[in-house]
């Protein structure tokens, strides 16, 4: 039986993650929105359950910085703040530790950023951070790379989800190794794997749901599309019906063709 | 709220940027700085995290680093 929300979604079985239960498997970022009404709208479009945000510096002047906190609030969704920004392991911990505090959560999207222009997290550091980080308490959703080896390794570390890439952050050309992805979700069968950035397409989305990823996160797909009220919901359908997809087990691929249409019984067909 | 305050002050960096402070506690430069204290925003001191119940014995020295940190839209 579909669990279908009032957006009329089919969001398919509920499933779990860091210790909640969820309908939605679409991860939705705040950023590069039109304007904040647009960036409401496409929460409720999208059905997601789960936003992220991050964190930057505070100028006195400048208000306190609730504005935007309390208009993320308002929607009512489960809040992810990332380290985005960060280089070592030391300022992601660190400010995992201020996320913590202000939003009163323990979720934690860990980025570790080692590469300025391919936004490629350094592995290494995210290993070091998410290793530390949840032996602190935090529920760790790791951005990786689709590197087998270090997701097995976050795995390992207690993180509550690995968020391999699709694609380098922003660049929407959607999965760029999809065996790489599917011979991850194989190997880790019982871990929670999120693909995190580079879907530019709701048609990417069901691709890796139809792989067996749990759920997929991305932000500037919706966020810059022409219409991004739309869009999330588009990208809602492409995640719902892949991951269907995925839950009715596709037939297998053939070497040769079949018809569909039974001989049997064929006009004009006499054995010679 | 009385700020602890030193007789001259001294260098710091605040959000990357110098600043002489007379403040030699972290929410008594939050009180200088003009920083509404119940909001939305957290606290580091030379890179370590300072929790709000330490914001006001948390002393500051010359040279100290100290990051506010307030939410922003993120992917």
């Amino acid at each position: 039986m579909n669990a279908t929300t009032d957006t009329g979604i089919a969001h398919g079985q509920p499933w779990q993650v860091a210790g909640v239960t969820l309908k939605s498997r679409f991860f939705l970022g705040t950023s590069h929105y039109p304007s904040p009404q647009t960036l409401s709208d496409a929460v409720a479009a999208s059905g997601t359950q789960v936003l992220t945000v991050g964190m930057r510096r505070l100028q006195p002047e400048s208000g306190g910085g609730n504005s935007f906190w309390q208009r993320i609030s308002a929607l009512g969704c489960h809040i992810l703040p990332n380290t985005a920004g960060c280089h070592s392991a030391q300022e992601a911990i660190t400010l995992a530790q201020m996320a913590r505090e202000i939003f009163g959560t323990q979720w934690i999207k860990l980025e570790v950023i080692g590469d300025d222009y391919t936004l490629q997290p350094d592995t290494h550091a995210t290993l070091a951070a998410a290793t530390e980080l949840a032996r602190d308490g935090f529920a760790v959703f790791a951005y990786t790379t689709d590197d087998l080896v270090i997701a097995k390794r976050l795995h390992d570390a207690g993180c509550a989800a690995v968020m391999p890439w699709a694609a380098p952050i922003g660049t929407g050309r959607g999965p760029l190794n999809p065996y790489a992805l599917e011979t991850m979700r194989k190997s880790l069968p019982d871990a929670v794997l999120v693909v995190d950035a580079g879907l530019g397409r709701p048609s990417h989305a069901a691709q890796v749901m139809e792989l067996g990823f749990d759920a997929v996160l991305l932000n500037t797909a919706v966020a810059q599309a022409g219409d991004p009220v739309r869009m999330a919901r588009a990208f809602a359908d492409g995640v719902a019906g892949g991951r269907a997809a995925y839950e009715s087990t596709p037939m297998p691929e053939r070497a040769a063709a079949q018809a569909s249409t039974s001989t049997v019984g064929m006009p004009f067909w006499h054995a010679p | 709220m009385t700020a602890p305050q030193t007789q001259t002050g001294f260098e710091i960096t605040l959000n990357g940027k110098p600043l002489h402070t007379r403040a030699n506690a972290l929410q008594a430069l939050l009180i200088e700085q003009g920083y509404a204290l119940q909001g939305a925003f957290a606290c580091a001191v030379n890179n370590s995290f300072v929790p709000r119940p330490q914001w006001p014995t948390q002393t500051l020295q010359a040279h100290d680093r100290v990051d506010v940190i307030t939410p922003i839209a993120g992917g």
